[in-house]
């Protein structure tokens, strides 16, 4: 009995592909045999059951998620209320990043030591460059905007034509850093800002001589005030066209249209920033120009209950008289006050100061509330009329003055940053 | 497959009804039993969607399908003391003559013929030894290439050809003695 033939490859591929005899007769056979129909149900109904099982949770998956959201925020919120000690901190740290006030206590901290070293050294060497003397101030306390030292910051900022008059400006600098050192050295001193305010209830109208002991008292107190607190003139201001025209030829840092100078910084270049008019000066209540001899005399007899010292005076060139009053004692704080008087008119055309003793610049800027001089000169006659001022006699002993016309106030100098006598006068022409 | 696995029972019809017959087969020339058979069928398919979740399109889904079967298979003649498989579900379901006006092949003779044919595939397949009729019932009822029965099976490439060799010459053998 021989071995059956295995089939070839051919025979092989011939039954992969469908084509043998065999396959055929199995297919046959096979097409008539069918799955039992009473399989499908258990078999669709297990398929079916993880499906639905999966839609059930699916449509309770987000009220589930909802519902347990909702557990845990009040399981939570239930915890923060039962438990404060707990609370405060974690909401704080959540919901105030940097505590305001400790946030302005640690900017507040920045100038402390800056304060205290100029406490701890008042007479501290002011610093040398404009730079150094314009960051001053922005270590101490902000000032009020309507303060002059708002316009001096404003100005550093807008007048880069400043660095390039930076040695003129260097002395003037100095002497505001060193006023500015002077007011944070103070320890008693009131704010800056309330500086002139004080010295303003000193100087207008006197009428602190009323009281018991009003000569002394407000003496002293300007004096400390002056002293102590001496706050930098601003530095913007808009000339007076007539002012500069007659300053033209003078080492004046004035111009025709107007100019902007600038005590820390000599030179700025912004025409009408501050309005310039030549307005009358003011010493205490009388406006000069408009007061008469007799109500200023009135004013002092009865309201200050001082008796004036009456006498003549003559002009510069001789041409011009006037009526003077003295009031070498308790009339000003600041010292011995001379009112002149048109010899025709009886008019007040002048009022002049002597300051005894002598104060800063910055003090006398802030006390007067001036802004900045129109002019800075040295040796030359001041004013509109100088000739027939009062004061045009006395050049000589004044080597320097400011001319604030816009305030109608003259600063005499006896030396460079020591104002020695203060002049009120009338407008111009 | 991937339909039904994010919850589309449709698509999970559509798979039972393009394999359940050649599956229910499958099972059937394995087991020689309906009953068996039908319970294995359903053990599959229950095994097919427990492992819907995890399945992953790396091959054929007949691939799949049928090496669960094929495990499923194994396991229960391995469970069974060995023994020939009963050809009585078989020659019950022999299938009635047709009328007469039927075509040629279905005439009386012609059906007779083919009828013994089917007997004798059908004893010759259950006499062939089990891997051997479940090479030849892979290719058959699953479809697959020797490739992919050699996958289902677990065996070689060669080694599946040799199974279909020696199948094929008893089977051929059976349709020869008609």
């Amino acid at each position: 009995m021989s071995e059956p033939e295995l089939p070839d490859d051919r025979e092989l591929e011939d039954f992969l592909a469908g084509r043998s005899a065999v396959s055929r007769a199995y297919r046959a056979d096979a097409e008539q045999q069918a799955a039992p129909a009473a399989l499908d149900a258990p078999v669709l109904a297990r398929a079916e059951a993880p499906v639905a099982q999966a839609r059930r949770l699916q449509r309770w998956r987000l009220p589930m998620t909802l519902a347990a959201s909702v557990v845990v925020a009040v399981g939570v919120l239930r915890l923060a209320v039962n438990e404060p000690a707990v609370r405060a901190p974690s909401m704080a740290d959540a919901a105030m990043p940097a505590h305001p006030e400790r946030a302005r206590g640690d900017l507040a901290a920045t100038p402390e030591p800056a304060s205290a070293e100029a406490k701890a050294a008042p007479t501290a060497p002011a610093p040398a460059s404009a730079e150094v003397a314009e960051d001053a101030p922005a270590t101490l306390a902000p000032p009020p905007p309507e303060s002059p030292f708002a316009a001096r910051a404003g100005e550093s900022r807008v007048a880069p034509e400043a660095l390039l008059d930076k040695k003129r400006s260097a002395t003037a600098a100095a002497a505001e850093a060193r006023a500015n050192v002077a007011i944070a050295a103070a320890p008693e001193s009131e704010p800056s800002a309330a500086a002139p305010a004080t010295l303003a209830k000193v100087t207008d109208g006197f009428s602190a001589a009323n009281s018991p002991a009003p000569a002394p008292k407000l003496r002293s107190a300007f004096a400390k005030s002056t002293e102590q607190s001496a706050p930098p003139a601003s530095v913007q201001l808009q000339g007076n066209s007539a002012d500069a025209a007659k300053s033209a030829s003078a080492p004046s840092l004035a111009s025709a249209r107007g100019v902007i100078v600038s005590t820390a910084a000599a030179v700025a270049a912004a025409p009408a920033v501050i309005p310039a008019p030549n307005a009358p000066g003011r010493y205490g209540p009388f406006v000069l120009g408009a007061a008469t001899l007799a109500a200023v005399a009135e004013h002092y007899q009865s309201e200050v209950g001082i008796e004036p010292v009456v006498g003549l005076s003559a002009g510069a060139d001789g041409r011009a008289r006037y009526r003077v009053l003295e009031y070498a004692s308790g009339a000003d704080p600041r010292g011995a006050a001379w009112f002149y008087f048109d010899a025709e008119r009886e008019a007040l055309v002048s009022v002049a100061v002597s300051l005894r003793p002598a104060l800063a610049t910055a003090a006398i800027e802030a006390q007067e509330m001036l802004s900045a001089p129109m002019q800075i000169q040295a040796d030359a006659p001041a004013g509109c009329n100088a000739p027939d001022r009062p004061v045009a006699n006395i050049t000589g002993r004044y080597p320097q003055y400011r001319v604030y016309s816009q305030r109608g106030v003259y600063l005499l100098l006896t030396a460079p940053d020591v104002v020695s006598e203060i002049g009120y006068f009338p407008p111009c022409g | 497959m991937m339909q039904y696995r994010h919850g589309t029972l449709a698509a999970f019809e559509q798979l039972y009804r393009r394999h359940k017959n050649p599956l229910y087969r499958y099972l059937l020339r394995g087991c020689g039993q309906a009953e068996t058979a039908g319970e294995l069928f359903q053990d599959v398919w229950a095994s097919l969607v427990r492992a819907r979740s995890s399945y992953q399109p790396r091959a054929k889904f007949t691939t799949w399908l049928y090496t669960l079967a094929h495990h499923r298979l194994i396991d229960h003649l391995r469970c069974l003391p060995r023994q020939p498989i009963s050809l009585s579900v078989d020659d019950d379901e022999t299938p009635t003559p047709a009328a007469l006006w039927a075509a040629e092949h279905e005439r009386p003779d012609a059906q007779a013929v083919a009828a013994e044919q089917r007997l004798n595939i059908r004893r010759a397949l259950a006499a062939l030894p089990i891997e051997q009729r479940e090479a030849f019932l892979l290719h058959e009822e699953g479809g697959l290439t020797l490739d992919e029965i050699a996958v289902v099976s677990g065996v070689g490439r060669e080694t599946v050809k040799s199974r279909l060799r020696y199948a094929l010459v008893k089977l051929r053998e059976a349709l020869a003695d008609v």
